[in-house]
């Protein structure tokens, strides 16, 4: 056949018991933040002598989620829930990969400062293209480092925006 | 000067190579957008608006508005070639589109998508420069008004963002308590800062975007195996003169169409085509052709949603609310450039409102030619794998947050917005409201303290003028009709699980019996 169409992607699709779990720990979380901003809106003062003072909004906000976080409270414990499609939860694969590109990116944020953007960015990117998007060893390494002299190009020179060098001085002086 | 003065003057300014070239990469960055299955065009804007700082407001929206209607294009071609909607909107492309490159028609669907595309974005424009005075009437609008068309507009995205109004003003919410965060700027109280230096201005509104929007979207994408899809060949591209015929009354009404649905706030991208579809299909003298690769069933659609692409934006350039996520980005990018859109943006800064509107006149001449005759170029990059697309993006995205304020914190509230969008869509928590809301957040506290302010707290100021009374009951009765509607399908949903529970028992005493 020359006129398949793409082949669906593998999911898992959540069950309604989880669905419905992961509601209600949303809607408490929403009464309880909707409760919290009852009490600092009371906190921060609803009125000033002549006007609304600054605990008005956040106090009226938060009567308003309350209300709402209540009714979905009681939509979960009571199975009223519409399900939108299928919401799926990702294999074993899929978590790996989510789990490898937030690190990834924490790590760039958490060495950016100290070993300079040519450093981090490549190192994070190495780790998106090889290991989340699985490409090729050196395939990735050669997307790694066209990409960031790209986004240095396109930072440094087309936009002057300034990116950081290492605080290594001798990385520095080396310009990265 | 009149608006068709400032028009050329505007056109004067698009055309400086700077701003065409700009216009360009907007354009091309929309296609791609649209070409990518999952990466939407609030994805896409929100990822370019790091950039939009040192670009300047012009410029700024030159692009992101650009990557908005390109991306109404693009979402064509994957819908005719592979089957798969780009967007939302072109899902009603893939009933006749995708039949039609089966028939070896391909070609011809995508230039005639293209053709109605352009006409229908061409009327849009029109429509929006008839529009622009209107904004003289919102100039009177105090802040009672400003309240209630908030309040309007928030309930119209609500109820048209997802099934479940409740979750959808819960989003809306949300989105308004990120924005106490920082100094209130009428008592100078720092509110919500937990003792920490970088809450004091307030949580960047763009980090936050992008990782309800880009962040959110990419994991969704990286989550899942996506095999590589294979698009069928196109030969020839151009249509022949019964194409052009029979297309020629659906164009017409789609423009229309698309035109009027954009108006509404929600800009029901995917509702608006099917309409188009369904209108055409009650129309044509030969309705059985309809999901057999029926030309009408492309033309239609497709050039309802770029006529769409382009009126949604007047809400927000009139009246400055914003009618979808896409737009709240948008907006987002008019106010970290110091620029308010909506009435007073024609007043204060004429040139930069038409220039942006010239500049759309400019961008979809230039998606007509990136779509006729280098239709193929785009075909061959469905070719490079998305995990690929998705880990480049994912770098942009990151490298764009840190240079915000050169700080690895907007990083950080990126990456938590990312992990709660994500979250959210899992349990299907509509993220449109939640990005009106967090633009609007401090026009809507201002609207109502000032009013209440004004009024020595009397709540009545707030329907004492008709039609701030109008809008309000309109929200109130939008809210209760979409509640109606969501205890409804609640009904319906279980009526079916439980007809299908009892038809699997039935089955499996069935089988008991026959052993």
């Amino acid at each position: 056949m020359t006129y398949e169409t793409i082949p669906p992607d593998e999911t898992h699709p959540v069950s309604n018991r989880t669905y419905k779990l992961a509601n209600l720990a949303t809607a408490i979380a929403v009464t309880v933040i909707g409760i919290a901003l009852v009490f600092t809106g009371l906190g921060y003062g609803l009125w000033d002598t002549d006007r609304p003072g600054p605990g008005f909004f956040p106090f009226g906000v938060g009567v308003v989620l309350m209300l709402l976080g209540a009714i979905w409270i009681w939509q979960s414990a009571t199975n009223n829930l519409l399900r939108e499609g299928e919401s799926s939860t990702p294999d074993r694969r899929g978590w790996r990969h989510m789990v490898l590109a937030i690190a990834a990116i924490i790590f760039f944020a958490m060495t950016v400062e100290l070993l300079g953007f040519v450093i981090a960015f490549s190192a994070m990117l190495l780790v998106l293209f090889w290991l989340v998007a699985e490409l090729r060893w050196w395939r990735a390494i050669i997307a790694a480092t066209v990409m960031t002299a790209f986004v240095w190009v396109v930072f440094q020179v087309l936009l002057s925006v300034p990116l950081p060098t290492s605080s290594i001085i001798f990385l520095e002086s080396w310009g990265i | 000067m009149d608006a068709w003065s400032w028009l050329l003057q505007g056109f004067a300014t698009v055309f400086q190579p700077e701003n065409l070239l700009l216009a360009l990469i907007g354009c091309v960055l929309g296609m791609l957008v649209g070409v990518l299955p999952g990466f939407g065009p609030a994805a896409a804007t929100s990822l370019l608006l790091p950039i939009t700082f040192t670009l300047g407001p012009t410029a700024a929206i030159i692009v992101l508005a650009a990557i908005f209607y390109g991306s109404a294009y693009g979402g064509t071609i994957t819908a005719v070639l592979l089957n798969v909607p780009g967007e939302a909107s072109s899902v009603a492309t893939t009933l006749d589109g995708y039949k039609m490159a089966r028939q070896g028609r391909g070609g011809q669907a995508l230039a005639i998508a293209a053709v109605g595309s352009f006409i229908g974005a061409l009327v849009g424009l029109l429509g929006f420069v008839l529009a622009v005075p209107l904004s003289q009437f919102a100039l009177a609008f105090g802040p009672p008004e400003f309240f209630a068309l908030t309040i309007f507009g928030l309930a119209l995205v609500a109820g048209l963002g997802g099934r479940s109004i409740v979750k959808a003003l819960i989003a809306g919410a949300i989105g308004l308590v990120v924005g106490f965060v920082g100094i209130d700027y009428i008592s100078g109280v720092p509110r919500y800062t937990f003792g920490m230096p970088e809450l004091l201005d307030g949580i960047n509104l763009i980090p936050v975007i992008m990782g309800l929007f880009g962040i959110s979207e990419l994991l969704v994408s990286i989550e899942r195996r996506s095999k590589s899809p294979q698009p069928i060949k196109v030969s020839t591209i151009w249509p022949t003169k019964t194409d052009f015929r029979r297309s020629a009354l659906p164009i017409a009404r789609g423009s229309i169409i698309g035109f009027f649905m954009g108006l509404l706030p929600g800009s029901p991208g995917a509702a608006t085509s099917f309409t188009s579809y369904v209108v055409e299909r009650k129309l044509s003298k030969h309705p059985e052709q309809f999901g057999k690769g029926a030309i009408e069933g492309v033309a239609g659609p497709e050039t309802a949603n770029n006529s769409l692409s382009i009126s949604g934006m007047i809400p927000l350039f009139t009246l400055g609310i914003p009618t979808s996520a896409t737009m709240a980005i948008m907006m987002g990018a008019f106010t970290v450039n110091g620029l308010i859109p909506g009435p007073l943006l024609f007043e204060d800064h004429p040139d930069v409102a038409w220039a942006i509107i010239a500049s759309m006149f400019v961008g979809n001449v230039i998606l007509l030619i990136l779509n006729l005759p280098l239709a193929k170029v785009w075909i061959a990059f469905l070719r490079i794998p998305y995990p690929m697309i998705f880990a480049f993006v994912l770098g942009f995205m990151v490298i764009g947050a840190y240079t915000i304020e050169n700080s690895a914190f907007n990083i950080y509230v990126m990456l938590i917005a990312g992990l709660i969008g994500y979250g959210l869509r899992k349990i299907d928590v509509p993220l449109a409201p939640i990005a009106l809301t967090i633009v609007l957040a401090p026009i809507m506290e201002q609207a109502l303290r000032t009013s209440l302010t004004i009024s020595r707290g009397d709540p009545s100021i707030l329907v004492r003028n008709p039609l701030t009374t109008v809008l309000l009951l309109a929200s109130l009765a939008a809210i209760a009709l979409f509640a109606w509607r969501g205890i409804r399908d609640t009904r319906r949903q279980s009526a079916s699980r439980r007809a299908a529970a009892a038809t699997i028992d039935r089955a499996i005493n069935h089988k008991e019996h026959a052993k």
